[in-house]
């Protein structure tokens, strides 16, 4: 029996109809990433990588072509059906952080607990995760507008692992932090990688990229190199 | 163990604590926004629910003094007749024989009392005023009125007279009133019992009037023989419309022409019915003139809510990305509305009972008028209401907001 990759595109078209004409954002991508990979997804702005981004984290469909996740075709999920995968297999890691404003640190991470179980977390798990990324307890019941960009990654880092997803989705990671603190996130990724997590990241800078151990260039919405 | 997870997430969409959280934070995070939001709601609840309560208890003030005997039909004439070349109107014993005909065609179950009705001036230790005066069989007495105290006068001699005509004029039995005969000379008659109160009723209300024999009656006023109108009363309800249409039929002919009619025929449930009706006009109209202040707040409430929603865009659609259903999202403003509409609408509901006890105490003078059923049912009608409208304003800024695209939404600022 072969492995399920994580995720498989096959032939995937991205249309945008706008006012000033179609945009082609993805014509014809097709690519696998198996479990355990980190796979970087490089190229410049307007490539179509963040319309693969969002494709891969389910808040977008193919307009032609398949995507498969975890051996489902998107096309027949619904709506509710994609929310949930990304609730329960996908961990979310953005360039702007993206934490919820009116929850604290250790809320932020317990949110999508609560989100998939129903019920305030009783196992301890976001503080161990907050610990794991080197959140003190002090710092936990912090709003995210007290932290540094640095502690609100590592808290973002934390969410995204809160329901033990399947794949990581980050898209320029370390866009919005200095580079000592970029160093950190980025080793701290790829320890998570070693430990057997699959990755994908979106990013436009080459040093960031080298951390993974497969890059996709992409550019004009197709893959020019891998 | 999925199966489980499905249950737990199925009822997540109906509650989720976390996402009531995030409402009640939300609504502290915006304290002032929220509280005007608020006082529009209390406003407009406390317009509705104080102008209904006064409605209401005006409406019951008003049943209060209804007549309860609306189980009978007064028949008028309305024919033209001259009587020793004298223009008259009245029912003739003729008029009367014909009557009783057509009501014994639709029932055996029935009295029919004649009786004369004018006004008199009257005088009592100097003091004149003027009254309805009634004159009814002896026999037929004791079936239209209810004697608190005295008895039933006999012949020409003594009158009864209504509890309210008693006390407002120091009237007791034994009392001599004074008035003018059919000839224009003076006559005293005396007081010999007093009726209880029964109510207003377009036909035959003796609260305040005197009620005396016919031949009293004939004795004071000239009647030609023609009696004013006659009732008939009947024991059981439901033959009132059989009666009607048989006096209808047999003294004026054809239905759909009313030329020629000889009596015209009035059902007392009728008077009852417009009275009532009115009423609940009167009612309406209050509570709709308190609408007006909640449908202000309705569309305040709305606008704070989709600002809410173009504010929180970004924020949307990260509780999006990272797994929060649409249902959620509609339920976290839903929420919001709800809970603006619950506090706003129960303080709206506690403050009317003030404002309202105030209006009914100044108004009626009778702040005991509040606690009938009919009049308190405004609180909880007022809340529901106001609580329902909030949520009504809530549910496009909050469908709005769970149908933004996630993509989008992400890419705001």
């Amino acid at each position: 029996m072969s492995e399920v990759p994580v995720v498989e595109l096959v032939d995937v078209y991205k249309v945008y109809h706008m006012p000033a004409g179609d945009v082609h954002a993805l014509n014809g991508v097709a690519f696998s990433v198996m479990k355990g990979e980190f796979v970087a997804i490089m190229g410049p702005s307007g490539s179509g990588k963040s319309t693969l981004m969002n494709m891969i984290g389910c808040l977008d469909v193919p307009t032609s072509g398949d995507m498969y996740i975890d051996g489902r075709n998107v096309k027949e999920m619904t709506d509710d059906e994609l929310t949930i995968h990304r609730r329960d297999r996908i961990g979310f890691i953005f360039q702007k952080f993206n934490l919820i404003g009116l929850l604290t640190a250790y809320e932020n991470v317990e949110y999508p607990m609560i989100l998939k179980y129903g019920k305030r977390d009783d196992t301890g798990r976001p503080k161990e995760l907050l610990a794991s990324v080197g959140i003190d307890e002090a710092k936990m019941t912090h709003t995210p507008f007290e932290l540094s960009g640095g502690q609100q990654q590592r808290v973002a880092i934390a969410r995204a692992l809160a329901n033990d997803p399947a794949l990581l989705l980050c898209d320029e990671p370390t866009g919005n932090l200095d580079s000592k603190m970029s160093e950190q996130i980025m080793a701290l990724l790829q320890d998570l990688n070693r430990k057997g997590r699959t990755i994908v990241m979106v990013t436009h800078d080459p040093h960031t990229a080298t951390y993974a151990n497969r890059t996709i260039v992409i550019r004009d919405g197709e893959i020019v190199n891998e | 163990m999925s199966k489980k997870n499905q249950n737990t997430s199925s009822f997540s969409k109906i509650f989720s604590p976390i996402i009531f959280e995030l409402s009640v934070r939300n609504l502290r995070l915006n304290l002032l926004r929220s509280m005007l939001s608020m006082i529009g709601i209390i406003i407009g609840v406390l317009a509705i629910t104080s102008l209904g309560m006064m409605g209401g208890a005006f409406s019951a003030e008003m049943t209060s003094l209804l007549s309860s005997s609306t189980n009978s039909l007064t028949i008028m004439s309305v024919e033209e007749k001259t009587v020793d070349g004298i223009p008259a109107t009245g029912l003739s014993s003729k008029d009367l024989r014909d009557i009783e005909a057509a009501i014994r065609s639709a029932t055996s179950d029935y009295i029919l009392i004649p009786m004369y009705q004018g006004s008199k001036v009257a005088k009592f230790q100097n003091e004149e005023f003027s009254a309805q005066v009634y004159g009814l069989e002896p026999g037929d007495i004791p079936e239209l009125v209810t004697i608190q105290d005295g008895k039933v006068p006999r012949g020409s001699e003594g009158i009864l007279i209504g509890e309210k005509l008693a006390e407002d004029h120091d009237l007791r039995i034994g009392s001599r009133l004074t008035m003018t005969d059919k000839n224009g000379a003076t006559t005293a008659v005396r007081v010999v019992g007093i009726l209880e109160n029964s109510g207003i009723s377009l036909t035959f209300s003796t609260d305040s009037a005197i009620v005396g024999t016919t031949t009293w009656y004939e004795s004071i006023a000239n009647t030609y023989n023609l009696y004013s109108s006659a009732m008939v009363k009947t024991g059981n309800l439901d033959n009132l419309d059989a009666i009607s249409a048989s006096i209808e039929k047999r003294l004026n002919g054809r239905a759909d022409r009313d030329t020629d009619d000889r009596v015209y025929v009035m059902d007392a449930r009728q008077f009852a019915e417009i009275m009532q009706e009115g009423l609940g006009m009167v009612s309406l109209f209050l509570v709709a003139i308190g609408g007006i202040s909640l449908l202000v707040a309705a569309v305040a409430i709305f606008n704070v809510m989709l600002m809410s929603v173009n504010e929180r865009i970004r924020e949307i659609g990260i509780l999006r990305s990272i797994g929060t259903l649409r249902n959620q999202v509609l339920l976290m403003f839903l929420y919001e509305a709800a809970i603006i509409g619950l506090i706003g609408a129960v303080i709206g509901g506690i403050l009317s009972v003030g404002a309202s006890a105030l209006v009914i105490g100044l108004l009626f003078g009778d702040i005991s008028l509040m606690l009938a059923p009919s009049v308190l049912i405004y609180i909880p009608y007022g809340i529901v209401i106001g609580i329902l409208v909030c949520l009504l304003s809530g549910l496009y800024p909050a469908w709005k907001a769970a149908n933004l695209n996630p993509v989008d939404a992400l890419a705001s600022d």
